[in-house]
This record gives C-alpha cells, structure tokens and sequence, in this order.
C-alpha cells in the first residue's frame, strides 16, 4: 500500500509540474502578444523560411485573441473535442487535475501571415486556408487528432516567377506527408457512373407503346432469361396482376448482370439464385428420407452442383467465394419475400413488405427445407468441416419504401427505358397500397448490392 | 414416347428429317428421354411430355441452359445438341392479397 502511495504522490507531483510549466508557458506568451513559432513541430518550417525574410511566412494560432502557437501535452491528459467550424477547430481539453480549470487549445488551423509585421489583432486580413478534404477525413477518421492547414505560401522554387499574380498555392502539410494516402477515400470515385434512379429514355417509352399497341399476343421479345410476349408487360404495367417468376427472375439477372459489370461498386460475397432454386431444395427435402446425404456415395440433383459451382443460374458466383445466399421465395400461389441465407452465421433473415401475409407458424415449415439442405449442400461440395446441423432464423423484417423499389425494379429489367414515368408517377402510390407485388426486390436492391 | 415420323426412309438416301435425343427432368428426379426433329417446334414435345406425366401444361415451366425455353422455336434455332437436358419446374405466381382483391 505504501508502495501504491508513493507511486501516486510520485505521479501527481510529476504532473503539478508539467502543468506549472505549461502554465509558465502559456503566460509568456500572453504577456508578449506576438505570435512567434516556438514548437518543436514547427522547426521545420521554420528552417524552411530561413534566409527569405521577404517571403517569410508565420504561422499562428487564434483564440478570443490570445495566441498561441504550441501547446504540446500528453494525450492521457487531454479530451479531444471535434471544433465546428474554421475558428473552432480547436480541441479543447480538461487537464487531470478537476480543480485546476485550465482550457488548453491543443489544435489550431495555422495562419499564414504575408508579411511579419502583421499582428494578429489585425486578422481581418489575413487568408485563412482550410482544405475541406481535411475536415471531412478528420470526421471520418478519429484517430487523426491533428488537424493541419494547408499554408498559402510563396513558391520558393527560385525558377518560377515572382512578382503579383504569380503566387502559388502549395499543398498542405497533410496531402505532402506520405502517411496520407488521398486516394483512399476516393474509392467510389465513379460512383456516378451507376445510377438506378436514372431518367427514363422517352423515346423508348414510345417505341413500348407503339410496340404494346401492335404487337398480336404470339409475339415477343427476347429478353436475357426468357421471351417476354404482351402478357409480361401487361402484367407489370396491371397492379391488378401478379408477379410471375420470369418478372423475378428477369429482375434477380440483372442485378447479377450489374454485380458483374460494376464490381467495384457492388459487393462480390454473395450469390444470387434464382425462384427455381427452391424448388429444386424441396424436392431433396423431401427426398431425405430415402437418400442419405451424408453418405458420400450419394449425390445430390446435378443442377445443385451447378449452383454450387456458380454455373447456374446464369452469371452466378460459387459458393465458396460467397458468404450470402440471396433467393426469392413465392407462398405458393399467394406471396412474394426474399430470404437471405448467412453462410458464415448460419442464419437465415427474411426480407417481406406484407409481413401479415405470412404467419410465422407457416413460416417455420416453409423454411424447414432451405435450414436442412443448405448445410449439406456445403458440406458435400464446399467445406467439409461444415456443420450439418439446421440453419437458425430471424423474424420477417418488414420492408418499406416500396413506390421507389418498383420503379427500380422496373428499371432493373431494362423495362425502364421503354415505361411511360408518368404513369410511374401515377402508380407509386397503389405500390404502396399493394406492396406485395414488389417481392425480394427491396432487399435485393437496397441490401444485397449495397455499395460495400 | 417418340415422336416419329411415319415415313419410313429407304436404305441410301439422305436423311431430310434429323433428329436429336432430348431428355426431360423433373424436379422428383423422374428423366424421359425423347427423339424428335430438329425442324419441329420443340412445344409439341412438351405438350406430350405433360400428357404423359399428366401435368398441367400451363403450370409448367421449362428451362434449357439456365433460360426459360422458348417453346415456339425449333430445336436448329435454339441451338440445341444431341442429348441435352430440359429442366421442368413449377410456374411461380405471387403477389399478395391486396393484388387478389382487385381480380
């Protein structure tokens, strides 16, 4: 115990100290009122400016008209609060010590003054740089506590130009350190290359309707995963009518088709099946009991293999590369969900805009096959070591904003192009009233190829 | 079940009516396998196929490399080969009771 105490009466004295200093400090350069560079982190610059006197640059901080320019503190001491706007970019900080109510300015954005004579009670014309890049990474960066400016200084390349006009602009200390990589955040730098809310093509629009109004009810058009004759249109333009699994199936294509082409926008762990997939998992579910999967002699169907493999359905992805599952479900003859399978969690989460149209005790049975089968299915063809017992599964989270969801639905299937967005417009808010017929689309949308 | 011309083609001449073997694959595992012209429409077959399994043709879905079978071509203009497969699924239908209520 007396160890203990000597220990922190060692530890309290030691920072009395260092806070006596500070305050020493801060005093003496209160009482000089000029600003003059004394920090450590400053040398550099300093050196840099040596022997231009003309050009020589000074670099202050500002607060309620006290300057100062350094104050370097341990960081167990010290609170970092983010400042709002260019002034207040200071982080303020309590000391240790509750009794003594020192406010330290830690951070300031550095000035840059023209010309030496200028005292900083004159800043109203003093150019105040701050790159937003800096503030935006320092938000969503926190480790990053310093803030830096950039400087406005003089070109000090002796070959360049001197004079009015010709000053230049040089980066700041944050964008010249090699710590910073300023790519980084730009990541999703083409970003707008993909926009699923784009306009729709009006001449399209008209070639659909002239199309519609011509064509006999035997002809159709070629789309990727099937031959859409009138009735696939109509369907989707009659909010009386159901979705078919073409419309879904069309619709799941493209989103792996967009997956494909915009890799570096949509996430690349997840596997899209089609509406046949389930069918094919009730029938082994149900071919359980005469086939024992487990043994290795038996075999499931050949088209799981291909789904396993990423050969089917069109542009999939093997399972092994794939944490999710995504697969539309259809309650037969009534409804419409998307199920998300978590291969890693082994969960299943359903995604369902008409929750009530589903009870949960019909839920469990419908969901039993895909809880059995998958398991196998990766432990067969994936990873041997996968567990076989039965996936877990979540409640049914309900799924909102579906006016939009239809519209990039209709998108989706290219149908965008060739649909009247007046009549969108108008249809917007049925969809709301009949949410059902918009399917896994929301999740497939706004959850399966979320930007990652 | 076959389906054949009645014709009999004499020994030496050129076949002016090829076939192909197609197999149909249901979902319960149950493989049919068929003869049939390459320059017939390939519907007839599946109209028979559903015939004989006595499923209801409409409620069908048939699907040939990962697309849904254009049941008005013939097998020359689908591209098909000499024992391929065709996957026969349920039809799917879905969307809510809302969208039932305005029937």
């Amino acid at each position: 115990m007396r160890e203990l105490e000597c220990r922190l009466v060692r530890v309290i004295n030691g920072r009395c100290d260092h806070i006596e200093t500070k305050l020493d400090r801060l005093l003496k350069l209160v009482g000089s009122g000029v600003s003059q560079p004394q920090g450590d982190e400053f040398q550099p610059d300093k050196e840099e400016n040596k022997g231009q006197e003309e050009d020589c640059v000074f670099e202050a901080t500002v607060e309620n008209s006290v300057n100062v320019e350094d104050c370097t503190y341990e960081e167990e001491q010290v609170t970092p609060i983010q400042g709002e706007g260019r002034r207040s970019a200071t982080c303020e900080g309590m000391l240790s010590n509750p009794s003594t109510s020192i406010v330290v300015y830690r951070e300031m954005p550095r000035i840059s003054i023209p010309d030496s004579k200028h005292r900083l009670g004159e800043h109203e014309h003093v150019d105040v740089v701050i790159s937003n890049q800096l503030e935006q990474s320092a938000e969503s960066c926190p480790e990053v506590r310093e803030s830096y400016a950039i400087l406005l200084e003089d070109e000090t390349d002796e070959e360049s130009p001197k004079g009015r006009g010709q000053r230049k602009r040089r980066k700041g200390k944050a964008l010249r350190t090699p710590w910073t990589n300023p790519l980084k955040r730009r990541k999703f730098k083409n970003v707008t290359v993909y926009d699923p809310f784009r306009e729709v093509d009006p001449s399209k629009v008209s070639d659909l309707n002239e199309w519609m109004e011509k064509a006999s009810p035997r002809d159709a058009v070629a789309l990727a995963i099937c031959d859409a004759g009138r009735t696939f249109f109509e369907d989707l333009r009659d909010q009386s009518r159901w979705l078919t699994g073409d419309h879904v199936d069309s619709a799941l294509f493209h989103i792996r088709e967009r997956a494909v082409k915009y890799a570096n926008l949509f996430r690349q762990d997840c596997a899209v099946l089609d509406s046949n997939f389930w069918q094919l998992v009730e029938n082994a579910f149900e071919d359980r009991v005469k086939i024992d999967y487990n043994n290795s002699d038996e075999a499931f169907a050949k088209m799981f293999v291909h789904y396993v493999e990423g050969a089917a359905p069109n542009l999939g992805k093997p399972w092994k590369i794939c944490r999710y599952l995504y697969l539309p479900y259809c309650v037969p003859n009534s409804h419409w969900f998307a199920v998300e399978i978590d291969l890693e969690e082994r969960r299943i989460n359903i995604f369902d805009s008409l929750t009530s149209m589903v009870r949960e005790s019909n839920l469990g049975n419908y969901m039993k096959p895909i809880k059995v089968v998958v398991p196998r299915l990766m432990k067969k063809y994936v990873n041997e070591n996968y567990s076989t017992s039965m996936l877990s599964r979540s409640f049914p989270y309900k799924i909102m904003g579906i006016a939009k969801d239809t519209e990039t639905l209709i998108k989706i299937l290219n149908l965008s192009k060739e649909r009247d967005p007046r009549s969108l417009r108008e249809l917007a808010p049925m969809y709301w009233e009949k949410p059902a017929k918009n399917i896994s689309l929301k999740c497939s949308l706004f959850f399966i190829q979320q930007p990652h | 079940m076959a389906i054949s011309s009645k014709a009999k083609r004499s020994i030496g001449t050129p076949n002016l009516h090829p076939k192909i073997m197609l197999c149909m694959k249901s979902q319960d595992g149950d493989e049919v396998h068929y003869r049939v012209r390459r320059d017939r429409k390939i519907q007839s077959l599946l109209m028979a196929y559903c015939k004989e399994k006595n499923f209801e043709y409409k409620a069908m879905v048939f699907v040939y490399d990962g697309r849904k079978l254009p049941v008005k071509r013939t097998p020359d203009e689908i591209g098909m080969e000499d024992e391929d497969c065709i996957d026969v699924f349920m039809h799917q239908s879905g969307g809510g009771y809302l969208a039932s209520t305005f029937e």
